[in-house]
C-alpha cells in the first residue's frame, strides 16, 4: 500500500520508537514479543501471572536456540534478543513504551480496564494496539483514552513464523497513528495488509466459520481429528490443518472468538460448537494442556 | 501387503489415463502394483458402482473398494439405519474441477465397516505414495470424545 509507505517523516518518528510494550504472555503475545524483540526493539511483556512470564521467557529461549541449529538466527544473537525481553507484573514498567500491542483476552471489558490503566501510565505520544481478532477496534479504542492514537494490529498464529498482520484504523484513528504503526510493522520484518475494522477482519472472517466446520464433523463422527488435518494438508495445501491450528489457538480462545464474532454478526456458522465447551469443561484446551484434538507430550512454543 | 485387482469400468477421475501425443500411456502407481490375481477387489471409473453391483459375493475379499462420484458408499451397499458396513469401502481422490488429482484420497467408510478392511485399503493406496483421510459416509450417532482426541499431530 503505497500511502503507508515510510516517508522521511513517519521514518524520523519510528526512529524514536525504542520500547515495545506486549500485555498478555500467552501463546500469541509471547509470539507477538519475539517478533518485536528480534527486530531489535527493548520489549516489556507483561502479564499478571508470573508463571506466565516464566513460561514466555521459557519458551521464547528454547525458539530461539531451535531457530540457531536449523540455521536460521546466528548464535550470538540469542544474548542479544534475550536481553531485550524484559517480563513484568507490574503495568507501570510501561512507562517508557513508545508503542503498546495488547494481546489479552477477547473481552471488551478487559481490553478498556487495561488501556485504561495504560492511558494513566503511558506518556501521550505513546500507541495504543489491540491483537483482536473479532472485537471492533473502534469499540476498544473508545474506552482507551486515545482513540486518536488506536490501532488494529493483529498478528496471526504462531505470530514467531507467520508474517502477516492485519493492520485495521478505528474510526477514530487518525491517519498519522496508522502509518507509523505501518511502518512499525515493516521494521519488525512484518507484511502488513490494511482491512476495515470489521469482525474477523480478513482472516478470521474466514477461519473461525471454517475450524467451526471442522469441529462439527468431528461431533458428527464424518472424520476423526488427524484425518481431517491430513485432508486439509494434502489436498489444499496448508501447513497446518484445522484441528491442529484450534489446538494451539486453545479452546477457551476459540470459544471467545466464536462469541465475539457471532455475537456482531449472527452468522450460525460462527457460533461456538457444544464440542469446544464440553473440552473446556474438561480441561482439554489444546497444546496448552496436553490435551485437545491431539494429545502432546510437551509445552514447547511452535517451531521449538 | 494385500494384493487387488482392479475391476475397471469406464474412465476414472481418482486415476485418469494420460494420453499424450507421443508418449507411451502412464498409469499412477496405484494401477501398476494392481494384479490381475489380486486378493481385493478394486472397482474404478465412472460406472464402477454398476461393476459392483454385477460382481456377485466378494465376502471373501480383505477388501472391496468402490470409486464413488457425488453419491455415497449407501448407494452401492445399501443403508440399514445406521448398522451398516461390510468390507466394502468407497474412495475418491480429490482435485480441484478438471485439475490433476492430488495425492489425498478420502476413503469412505459406514458405521459397522470391518476396521481390517479399512487397514487393508488404506495400506494399498498407501503404498503407491497417496495420502488416505478416512471418512464416514453418512453421519452416524455421535462418537464419545474419547474417540476424537488421542491422535498426534502428524
Amino acid at each position: 500500500m503505497n500511502a503507508n509507505k515510510i516517508d522521511k517523516d513517519s521514518e524520523q518518528m519510528i526512529n524514536e520508537i525504542k520500547t515495545i510494550g506486549i500485555a498478555g504472555a500467552g501463546t500469541m503475545g509471547a509470539g507477538i514479543a519475539i517478533v518485536c524483540a528480534r527486530a531489535g526493539f527493548r520489549t516489556r511483556v507483561f502479564d499478571l501471572n508470573q508463571s506466565a512470564l516464566d513460561r514466555a521467557h521459557n519458551q521464547t529461549e528454547a525458539f530461539l536456540r531451535k531457530s540457531v541449529e536449523r540455521g536460521k538466527l546466528a548464535a550470538d544473537k540469542v544474548p542479544q534478543i534475550m536481553a531485550e525481553w524484559h517480563g513484568t507484573t507490574r503495568l507501570e514498567e510501561f512507562a517508557d513504551c513508545d508503542l503498546v500491542i495488547e494481546a489479552v483476552f477477547e473481552s471488551l471489558p478487559v481490553k478498556h480496564d487495561l488501556f485504561g490503566k495504560l492511558n494513566g501510565i503511558c506518556p501521550a505520544h505513546t500507541i495504543f494496539a489491540s491483537n483482536t481478532s473479532t472485537i471492533s477496534i473502534t469499540e476498544i479504542a473508545g474506552g482507551s483514552g486515545r482513540a486518536d492514537r488506536f490501532v488494529g494490529m493483529h498478528f496471526c498464529l504462531p505470530a514467531q513464523l507467520m508474517k502477516l498482520v492485519e493492520m485495521s484504523p478505528g474510526l477514530t484513528t487518525s491517519e498519522e497513528t496508522f502509518t507509523l504503526a505501518w511502518s512499525v510493522c515493516e521494521v519488525l520484518g512484518q507484511k502488513p495488509v490494511r482491512t476495515q475494522d470489521t469482525p474477523g477482519f480478513v482472516l478470521n472472517y474466514f477461519l473461525i466459520p471454517f475450524n467451526n466446520d471442522a469441529i462439527r464433523l468431528v461431533e458428527q463422527g464424518v472424520a476423526a481429528p488427524a484425518d481431517i488435518d491430513l485432508a486439509i494438508k494434502t489436498a489444499m495445501g496448508y501447513a497446518m490443518g484445522p484441528m491442529e491450528l484450534l489446538d494451539l489457538v486453545g479452546m477457551d480462545t476459540q470459544k471467545l472468538l466464536c462469541e465475539a464474532m457471532h455475537g456482531v454478526t449472527n452468522e450460525p456458522r460462527a457460533a461456538c460448537p457444544p464440542l469446544v465447551k464440553r473440552m473446556i469443561a474438561a480441561g482439554w484446551l489444546g497444546k496448552k494442556s496436553g490435551r485437545g484434538f491431539h494429545s502432546y507430550t510437551d509445552s514447547k512454543m511452535y517451531g521449538a | 501387503m494385500t494384493t487387488y485387482r482392479i475391476i475397471q469400468s469406464g474412465e476414472s477421475p481418482s486415476f485418469p489415463t494420460s494420453r499424450p501425443a507421443v508418449e507411451p500411456l502412464t498409469y499412477h502407481s496405484f494401477v501398476e502394483q494392481a494384479s490381475g490375481s489380486g486378493l481385493s477387489c478394486v472397482f474404478m471409473g465412472k460406472d464402477a458402482g454398476a461393476a459392483f453391483a454385477a460382481a456377485g459375493k466378494l465376502d471373501a475379499c480383505p477388501f472391496v473398494a468402490i470409486e464413488l462420484g457425488l453419491e455415497c458408499l449407501g448407494v452401492h451397499t445399501g443403508e440399514t439405519r445406521g448398522s451398516e458396513g461390510s468390507n466394502v469401502v468407497g474412495f475418491a481422490r480429490f482435485r480441484l474441477g478438471k485439475g490433476e488429482p492430488t495425492a489425498l484420497v478420502e476413503l469412505v467408510r459406514q458405521p459397522h465397516t470391518s476396521e481390517e478392511s479399512i487397514a487393508a485399503a488404506k495400506r494399498a493406496f498407501e503404498a503407491a505414495d497417496l495420502k488416505v483421510a478416512v471418512c464416514g459416509d453418512c453421519q452416524p450417532p455421535y462418537p464419545s470424545i474419547s474417540e476424537c482426541g488421542t491422535s498426534s499431530p502428524g
